[in-house]
């Protein structure tokens, strides 16, 4: 290698590392943070210092947040909120979307161009119509031994979950995904005497590996990280997820160690669902690219 | 016993009508090829039969039954698709068991039926393979393996060997050819390779625009085209053509002027001819001799010469401008830039009216043996 060129890889290396450091700052600095004291963390922040582990480590403020909030019980929330509402999604929008893609219906234009409607919508736009809809809707309950309707989904964890399973977006994603793959696969499994859903069974969903993994890791950052519709639909600590649990540390004196040891703590999960699944994400994204 | 007939078949998609009341007899055992150019509708008559497509008129018969509007898996039949269609998330074992698991058999006949259909295809050792770690020749097998395991009443092949090469291609030809002569069960078979379909069938049909243009032997095809559209198709290279006009017509006899203004005297249906009418007259490359030695003449000015080793294809013009090809035997001493004369029989002429409709001289194979050992003789 020259020296010409070596200088020049260095000063690649060099603007690399800055954009790194750049996208990484907020993570490590949230990470590193949380386990400093407060007095720590402001003393260090404008030295490199805020992003290294160094000096007065403790875990004081994971135990107050253990002991100021139920986080165990907002995670348990979660997980159950987003781990249903995932295995749902996947159900039900590669069912659309196989539908939409292989299957030949009257309307099928017409729900495509709906689907790719509504992506184009935010949450925001209709989530209080949303709100009335669900504060009218039934929910059966069971309470001292007898089952009784109750006139509301309001605090529940449902009202949670199932208006988030389908998803515009991800049925595109598969959508995509399916019309790429030929149809002599049907056809033969049809000759094979295979039923359509047999074929969506058997078939076309052990072919799509890696789009399954794509919508799962987005839906579940998706599920993971609300907060907005939590905060209007439900009041209720029992049924609350970790996203709203972190308001209690906003008082009148707000513990910045407690907040980052929080924010550390609900983040963890989908960084390890993103490094499982990281491999087959960044496949089907390469492959979606190729394919356009 | 599985007959299958095709009665006034009908295919439209949307305004578009792609099969134009096809009737059709195959009869048990047969080996039937579609052939035609690309668009012809062979593959779309091939799904009509498959249950793929749905006919929008007519009727299709299994063994006198109208399967016509049963679903695909219930009209015992089978198909290889041109891709192969193999599943490949699964083993080929899988891939061929899958038909008979979707039919709920029990997995100790699974296994048997598999196996012996892996054992007539040589497939044994590759049966807990993955589709991608199998050659094209083995997936084809798996492909045909298959359609085997259900033991269908006709099988259906759509264009099986157009991805392969051309030396597996032969082979596969071979093995499909046997595996016909073991089975005895009816076969159709799509391609648009004319060498294919002569080699293969015992009956071939020839397709053009959703019609049949006409259905015969390969033999009886290659020798008695009704037509110009299937005497151009069948044959390798390509039948010659050109224009002659009538000078004439005595019962059964025309008298042509040929290009260059020689006279010829062909046997042919004279009805509705009339000197000076225009007729096409069809030659077979491998029909025409080198040399001056045969009843018709002709001048030509030689443009391109390939040397093939085992014969020699010679292309040139005629003194009329239309192109001529002669396939010689063995090597030619013709060099491209000459002229010379070359000739051919009488017995080996086709002739075409101005609608294309051959109007003879009908040839008997014995005739164009005897003829064709005098081509052999004198070449």
């Amino acid at each position: 290698m020259t020296a010409n060129k070596r200088l020049k890889t260095l000063a690649w290396y060099l603007v690399l590392a800055g954009l790194g450091y750049l996208f990484l700052f907020p993570l490590l600095f949230m990470i590193v943070s949380s386990f400093k004291p407060e007095s720590a963390i402001f003393t260090d922040l404008y030295s490199l210092r805020a992003i290294l582990p160094v000096g007065e480590l403790t875990l004081d403020n994971y135990r107050g947040v253990f002991e100021k909030s139920r986080i165990g019980y907002y995670f348990l929330n979660s997980l159950l909120i987003t781990g249903g509402t995932v295995i749902m999604g996947l159900f039900v929008n590669s069912l659309l979307a196989y539908s939409l893609s292989r299957l030949e219906w009257r309307g099928q234009k017409l729900i495509l161009s709906a689907v790719i409607a509504l992506m184009i919508i935010p949450l925001e736009a209709v989530v209080v119509p949303m709100l009335l809809l669900v504060s009218k809707l039934p929910t059966l309950g069971w309470e001292e031994g007898r089952l009784v309707i109750e006139g509301s989904w309001m605090n529940t964890r449902h009202v949670q979950m199932l208006p988030f399973v389908a998803n515009a977006f991800f049925i595109f994603l598969f959508y995509q995904f399916f019309r790429d793959i030929p149809k002599d696969f049907d056809e033969a499994a049809k000759l094979d005497g295979a039923s359509p859903f047999q074929i969506y069974r058997h078939i076309i969903v052990p072919m799509s590996g890696p789009v399954f993994a794509t919508v799962a890791i987005l839906h579940f950052m998706v599920m993971w990280n609300q907060y907005l519709w939590p905060i209007m639909a439900v009041q209720s600590e029992a049924v609350r997820p970790v996203m709203p649990g972190i308001q209690i540390f906003f008082g009148r004196e707000t513990e910045w160690g407690e907040i980052l040891a929080y924010a550390s703590f609900i983040t963890l999960p989908v960084l390890v669902v993103f490094m499982i699944f990281q491999k087959r994400f960044v496949r089907s994204l390469a492959g979606a690219g190729i394919k356009g | 016993m599985a007959d299958l007939q095709l009665k006034q078949v009908v295919k439209r998609f949307g305004e578009v009508q792609t099969i134009h009341g096809v009737d059709l007899e195959i009869t048990h055992g047969e080996f039937v090829v579609f052939v035609g150019p690309s668009g012809c509708g062979k593959s779309t008559l091939l799904r009509l039969i498959a249950g793929l497509e749905e006919i929008s008129e007519g009727d299709i018969r299994i063994d006198g039954e109208s399967v016509a509007h049963l679903p695909a898996a219930q009209r015992g039949v089978a198909m290889v698709f041109q891709s192969y269609a193999l599943y490949p998330h699964m083993t080929v074992r899988e891939n061929m068991g899958f038909g008979l698991r979707m039919a709920k058999f029990d997995k100790v006949e699974i296994d048997r039926r598999v196996e012996e259909a892996a054992a007539i295809l040589k497939l044994g050792p590759l049966l807990e393979r993955r589709p991608k770690a199998l050659s094209g020749g083995q997936r084809q097998r798996v492909a045909i393996g298959r359609t085997i395991v259900r033991n269908p009443k006709v099988f259906l092949f759509d264009e099986p060997l157009s991805n392969l090469d051309a030396e597996l291609r032969v082979q596969m030809r071979v093995e499909i050819a046997k595996l016909h002569a073991s089975l005895g069960n009816t076969m159709v078979y799509v391609t648009h390779d004319q060498v294919e379909a002569m080699t293969m069938a015992d009956k071939i049909v020839v397709l053009r625009d959703g019609r049949i243009e006409q259905v015969g032997s390969p033999l009886e095809l290659y020798l008695n085209p009704v037509n110009d559209f299937v005497a151009g198709f069948i044959g390798s290279p390509r039948m010659n053509f050109f224009d002659t006009r009538v000078r004439d017509v005595a019962e059964g006899r025309l008298t042509l002027e040929l290009p260059g203004g020689e006279h010829a005297e062909l046997e042919a249906d004279t009805a509705g001819v009339a000197p000076g009418d225009v007729l096409r007259l069809g030659i077979r490359p491998e029909h025409i001799r080198e040399d001056d030695g045969d009843e018709i003449g002709l001048a030509i000015e030689v443009e391109v010469v390939e040397h093939l080793g085992g014969s020699t294809f010679v292309y040139g013009r005629h003194a009329g401008g239309e192109p001529l090809t002669l396939q010689v035997g063995g090597l030619s001493d013709i060099r491209p830039g000459s002229g010379r004369r070359v000739s051919f029989a009488h017995g080996f002429c086709h002739l075409f009216d101005a609608t294309g409709r051959s109007i003879g001289p009908r040839k008997r194979p014995e005739a164009l043996k005897a003829a064709g050992q005098g081509l052999a003789a004198g070449a």
